[in-house]
C-alpha cells in the first residue's frame, strides 16, 4: 500500500501549495465557482473527505478540502452541496455519438437520409446527453471525420453544450460492412493501414479505432504509425487471436474484449494483458444487462428524457424501432453473452486487469442518458468495488487518454470537470443515475 | 442454402413426375382462396426466451403470419376462421434437425430391412417414410431434417408433402449417408468413401441429384471432411456429422462440419476440456440426440406399455403393426440396447457438458430408431435438455428458432413473427411450468393450415 501512501503524501503538498496561490491569486481575473458542502470522492481510492469545498476559477480547480478550512472568495457564485456527493466528471471511453440507441442500424441510417436530418445534428443531441448525464469527456469512436470535428470543434469552443469530446472519425477496418461507407476506411495491407492513419492524424483526430478483420501486421502499421503522431489507438477485438494480435503490437487499448459470448480466454493471454498493464474496455452492460433489464421494464424505451431530447419525427421512429424489440437482430446472441457474461467479463476484475470504463452507447437501446452509469454498476455487479469502479471511470480513463494530468481527478490545477450526485454512491452506486449538477470547464450544466 | 420455399418448390426430380394438370388445379385453388386463419386466446411463447404474452393473438394470410400481439389490441378482420386457444399455449412448430423417416421404431435394423424387401421394398419405403411424415407432423414436428435414407424415397416424400399430396414436416432430406464404415442401413441407403477425393465426388453427384444436407457419417479422416464440406458449401449445403470418438469429433470439426450430432451420446467419458472449447468458442452447434441414448430404455423398462401405444396401431396397417410388436418382445435383449448401461452411465455428464459449456444446441432426436417412435421423439428429447437442466425456455428456443439458424433459414422458420411462415402448434397447459405439456400438441398449422385440430375447437 505504498503508492496508496505516496498518493495522500501528494495530496497534502497540493493543499499547501494551492494556500500560496490563493494568496497569490490576483483578485477579480475570472469568473469563480464554489461547490460547498458536499462529500468529496476526489477520483482515487481513498476514503472521501467529508463537508468539502471546491473552488474553481475560470475553468480550473484553485482549491479543494474540507469547507471550514477553505476560504470562498466573496465574489464566487456559491453553489451548496450539502447532503450530496462530489466526484470528478464521468469519462466514457467508447462512445458512438451518431447512434442514440435506435434499435436497428439497417433502418437509422437511411432514416436520416430520408428525413435530411445530418449525422452531425445526432451529435449534437448525443453530446448533450452525455452531458447531462455527468459524462463530460467521451471517446467517440467512428463517425465521419468531418461531422466529428466539427462537432467537437464547437463543443471546445462553447457554441454548444456537450461532452468534451475526443475523436476517432472512421474505423480502419479490414472489411467495410455494416455502417454507411463514411464511418470507415477499408484497408487491405499494413501500407493502407499507415496511409489510413497518416490521413486521420493530419485531419486532426484524437484517438484511432482499429476495427475488424485486421492482421497482426494492419495492427503493428497502425500502432507503430499513430504512436508517431502522439495518438492513441483503440482496437475493437473479440477472438483470442485478434487479443493476441493487438497486445503484442503495442495497441493501447482493448476494447470489447470478453463481451461476445464465449468462454473466458485462455489464462496465459489474460496474464499477458495483466503482466503488460494493457487497458481492457468490456463495454459489458450494453451486451448483459440492457437487454434483461428492458425484458423486466420495458418503459425505460419511453424514457421522458428520451422525449425531451429528440426532435418529435425522431422519438416516434424510435418508439417504432422498439416494437417486438427482442426479435432485433442485435440481441440474437445476447443468451450466449449472458451465458458468458461473469466468466468472461469477470475474468479481466478477478486477474487485476487494467480496467478502464466504456459504454458503446448509443448501440440498440443503451442511450446515452444512462449507458455509463449502467457500465459502472455492471463492472459492481461482476465484484469490482463502487469507489474502483468509480476510481476507473475518472482518474483511471483520463490515464488511458494520456489526459491524467488535465483530467480525471478533482485536484488544484487541473480542469473543472465536476459532478454532484443525490446520495453515496459507495453505499448504492446507482446514486450516479441522476446527476443533479454537473461542471465542466468551470461551467455549470442542469438537465 | 439452394433451397428456397415456394408455394410449390418443385425440383427437378419432382416437376417431371407430378402431372402438369394437378400443379394448375392446386395453384388455382391456392390463388383464390387465401387462408385466412386466428388463433386466438392463448399463452404465446414466440420462440424467443422471453416472458410470454398472454391472451395473444396470431393472424395468418395464406401461408405466412401477418400479425402478432396481445388478443385485446388486434381486431379479427371479417373473413378470417378463428380458432380459440383460450387456455393453452401457442408455440411455433418443432424442428428435429435427426429423423430417420424410413425406419419407425421397430426393434432390430436386421429384420427390418429384410421385412420392408419381402414386403416390397419401393412401394414399402414409400408408405413407411409418409408413415413417419404423418406421425412427426402430429406430433408437432412442422421441420424436420432426415440424416439417411435411400435417395429416391427420401425425395420422392419430402415432393409429395411440398406437393400437398400426403401430410407430413417440411423436409430436409440427406439421402444416403457418406461413410468409410458402411453397415446397420441398407447398401443404398449408404455410400461407402474410400479416397477425399471419391468424398468429393459423391457429395457432388447427391447435391446434383436434389438433397437438402450432407450427413457424413462414420469412419471419415480428416481430410474426407475436408472434401466433403468444401463441395457441399459450394452448392449451399450444410454438412450435419455422425460423430461420437472425440478424434473423430475433432477431425469433423477441423473439417469444418456444420452440426455435430450424437456428441457426447456414446457411453464415453465427457470430451477433452480444449476440445470442448474449441466447439463452444467457434459456436458449432451440437445435436445430443441423447433421449433415445438415455432415456428410451429405462422409460420402456419402467413403462413397457408404451409400446402399445395406441397411436401406434392407429398409424401402421395391420402387418406392419404386427412385424413392430414381435420386434419388441424381450425388448431389453436388443442388439439396439447393448450398450445402453454404459449411455445411462455417463449420460449426465458426456450429455450435460454441452450445456453446462455454453455450447449452441440444437434439437434433435434420431427418431425411428428401435422404440424411438416418431410420435414422441421431439417432446422426449426436449424433455431430457430440461432434465440435464437446461431452461425449459431455452429448451424450446433450441428446438424452434435455433433450429431454424442452424439451418439457416431463420428467415421462415422458428418463431412466431409476422412475415415467418405460419408453422404454429397449440398445447395443453404451460411448457414452462410442466415440460411434458409438448406431449399433447392439440392443434398443427404448417404454412398457415391446419394439419391437426384447430376446427374442433372453432368459434
Amino acid at each position: 500500500m505504498a503508492s496508496r501512501g505516496t498518493r495522500i503524501d501528494s495530496r497534502v503538498r497540493w493543499l499547501a501549495t494551492f494556500a500560496l496561490l490563493a494568496l497569490a491569486a490576483p483578485a477579480g481575473a475570472q469568473q469563480r465557482l464554489a461547490l460547498v458542502g458536499g462529500m468529496l470522492l476526489d477520483g482515487y481510492e481513498v476514503p472521501p473527505v467529508h463537508h468539502a469545498a471546491i473552488v474553481i476559477e475560470g475553468n480550473r480547480i484553485v482549491a479543494v478540502g474540507r469547507a471550514a478550512e477553505i476560504e470562498i472568495p466573496e465574489d464566487a457564485e456559491v453553489i451548496d452541496t450539502s447532503g450530496r456527493a462530489m466526484l470528478p466528471g464521468l469519462i466514457d471511453l467508447h462512445a458512438h455519438l451518431a447512434i442514440l440507441g435506435h434499435g436497428s442500424y439497417g433502418r437509422w441510417f437511411p432514416w436520416l437520409e430520408e428525413e435530411g436530418i445530418s449525422i452531425e445534428q445526432v451529435m449534437e443531441i448525443s453530446a448533450k446527453q452525455l452531458l447531462l448525464a455527468g459524462v463530460t469527456t467521451a471517446v467517440d469512436l467512428a463517425a465521419p471525420l468531418e461531422a466529428s470535428i466539427s462537432v467537437r470543434d464547437r463543443i471546445a469552443r462553447g457554441e454548444i453544450p456537450g461532452a468534451r469530446l475526443l475523436m476517432s472519425g472512421p474505423w480502419i477496418t479490414g472489411a467495410v460492412r455494416f455502417w454507411p461507407e463514411e464511418f470507415q476506411i477499408g484497408i487491405s495491407s499494413p501500407e493502407e493501414a499507415s496511409e489510413a492513419v497518416e490521413y486521420l492524424a493530419e485531419a486532426g483526430v484524437d484517438v484511432i479505432k482499429a476495427w475488424a478483420g485486421l492482421t497482426r501486421e494492419d495492427y503493428q502499421a497502425i500502432a507503430d504509425t499513430a504512436h508517431e503522431h502522439g495518438l492513441r489507438v483503440h482496437a475493437h477485438v473479440y477472438g483470442p487471436e485478434e487479443v493476441r494480435d493487438a497486445l503484442e503490437t503495442g495497441i493501447d487499448v482493448l476494447t470489447h474484449a470478453g463481451s461476445a459470448g464465449t468462454p473466458p480466454y485462455e489464462p496465459e493471454l489474460v496474464r499477458d494483458i495483466v503482466v503488460a498493464g494493457r487497458p481492457v474496455v468490456i463495454t459489458g452492460a450494453h451486451r448483459v444487462w440492457v437487454f434483461p433489464a428492458t425484458l423486466q421494464f420495458p418503459e425505460r424505451l419511453q424514457d421522458p428524457r428520451l422525449r425531451q431530447d429528440l426532435p418529435p419525427v425522431m422519438y416516434e421512429e424510435f418508439q417504432r424501432s422498439f416494437e417486438n424489440f427482442h426479435t432485433l437482430g442485435y440481441f440474437q446472441t445476447t443468451a450466449r453473452q449472458m451465458f458468458f457474461g461473469d466468466a468472461s467479463l469477470g475474468q479481466w476484475i478477478e486477474a487485476g486487469a487494467v480496467m478502464g470504463m466504456g459504454t458503446d452507447s448509443g448501440t440498440p437501446l443503451n442511450f446515452h442518458t444512462e449507458a455509463l452509469w449502467r457500465e459502472i454498476k455492471a463492472h459492481v455487479d461482476l465484484g469490482m468495488a463502487p469507489l474502483d469502479a468509480i476510481a476507473a471511470a475518472t482518474r483511471i480513463n483520463a490515464r488511458i487518454l494520456g489526459m491524467g494530468d488535465e483530467l480525471g481527478s478533482i485536484e488544484v490545477g487541473k480542469l473543472a470537470d465536476i459532478i454532484v450526485i443525490d446520495g453515496d454512491p459507495r453505499f448504492d452506486i446507482m446514486a450516479l443515475d441522476d446527476p443533479v449538477l454537473v461542471v465542466k470547464d468551470g461551467r455549470p450544466y442542469r438537465r | 442454402m439452394n433451397r428456397t420455399f415456394r408455394a410449390f418448390p418443385f425440383r427437378k426430380t419432382a416437376a417431371a413426375a407430378l402431372p402438369a394438370a394437378l400443379f394448375l388445379s392446386l395453384a388455382v385453388s391456392a390463388a383464390a382462396q387465401p387462408n385466412r386463419l386466428a388463433l386466438v386466446g392463448g399463452m404465446l411463447l414466440d420462440g424467443y426466451e422471453v416472458p410470454p404474452l398472454h391472451h395473444a393473438a396470431v393472424l395468418i394470410e395464406g401461408e405466412r403470419i401477418v400479425r402478432v400481439g396481445r388478443a385485446a389490441e388486434i381486431e379479427i378482420p371479417a373473413g378470417y376462421q378463428v380458432v380459440d386457444t383460450s387456455g393453452r399455449t401457442m408455440l411455433p412448430g418443432l424442428i428435429d434437425l435427426h429423423a430417420h423417416l424410413v425406419i419407425l421404431g421397430h426393434g432390430s435394423y436386421g429384420e427390418w430391412f429384410p421385412w420392408m424387401e419381402a414386403r416390397g421394398r419401393e412401394e414399402t419405403i414409400d408408405e413407411v417414410m409418409a408413415i413417419s411424415a404423418k406421425q412427426l407432423l402430429m406430433a408437432g414436428v412442422t421441420t424436420a431434417m432426415d440424416l439417411g435414407g435411400p435417395l429416391r424415397g427420401s425425395l420422392s416424400v419430402r415432393d409429395r408433402i411440398d406437393a400437398g399430396e400426403i401430410p407430413g414436416p417440411r423436409l430436409w432430406m440427406s439421402g444416403p449417408w457418406l461413410a468409410r464404415r458402411v453397415g446397420v442401413f441398407p447398401e443404398d441407403y449408404q455410400i461407402e468413401v474410400t479416397s477425399p477425393e471419391g468424398a468429393a465426388r459423391s457429395t457432388e453427384e447427391l447435391a446434383q441429384a436434389g438433397v437438402d444436407v450432407i450427413k457424413a457419417h462414420s469412419g471419415l479422416v480428416l481430410e474426407d471432411y475436408r472434401a466433403i464440406v468444401e463441395v457441399a458449401h459450394r452448392h449451399g449445403l450444410k454438412v450435419h456429422a455422425h460423430v461420437y470418438a472425440p478424434d473423430d469429433v475433432r477431425n469433423a470439426f477441423e473439417g469444418g462440419v456444420d452440426v455435430l450430432t450424437h456428441a457426447g451420446s456414446a457411453g464415453t467419458p465427457p470430451y477433452p476440456p480444449e476440445l470442448l472449447r474449441d466447439i463452444v468458442v467457434r459456436g458449432t452447434p451440437v445435436v445430443i440426440t441423447g433421449a433415445h441414448r438415455v432415456w428410451v430404455f429405462p422409460a420402456t423398462v419402467a413403462f413397457p406399455e408404451r409400446l402399445q401405444d395406441p397411436r401406434l396401431k392407429e398409424d401402421f396397417p395391420p402387418d406392419m403393426y404386427a412385424e413392430v410388436q414381435r420386434s419388441f418382445e424381450s425388448f431389453h435383449t436388443l442388439r439396439y440396447f447393448r450398450t445402453t448401461p454404459r449411455q445411462m452411465f455417463f449420460g449426465d455428464a458426456s450429455l450435460g457438458q454441452f450445456i453446462d459449456a455454453g455450447a449452441v444446441m440444437g434439437m434433435g432426436t434420431d427418431s425411428g430408431t428401435p422404440l424411438n417412435f416418431h410420435t414422441e421423439a421431439m417432446w422426449r428429447e426436449i424433455k431430457s435438455h430440461v432434465d440435464l437442466g437446461m431452461s425449459p425456455l431455452r429448451a424450446i428456443a433450441a428446438s424452434t428458432r435455433i433450429n431454424a439458424r442452424i439451418l439457416g433459414r431463420s428467415a421462415d422458420l422458428g418463431s412466431i413473427e409476422a412475415g415467418k411462415l405460419a408453422d404454429i402448434i397449440v398445447v395443453k397447459g404451460d411448457p414452462l411450468f410442466n415440460i411434458m405439456a409438448l406431449a399433447d400438441v392439440e392443434t398443427v398449422v404448417k404454412g398457415g393450415r391446419i394439419f391437426k385440430g384447430g376446427s374442433a375447437a372453432d368459434r
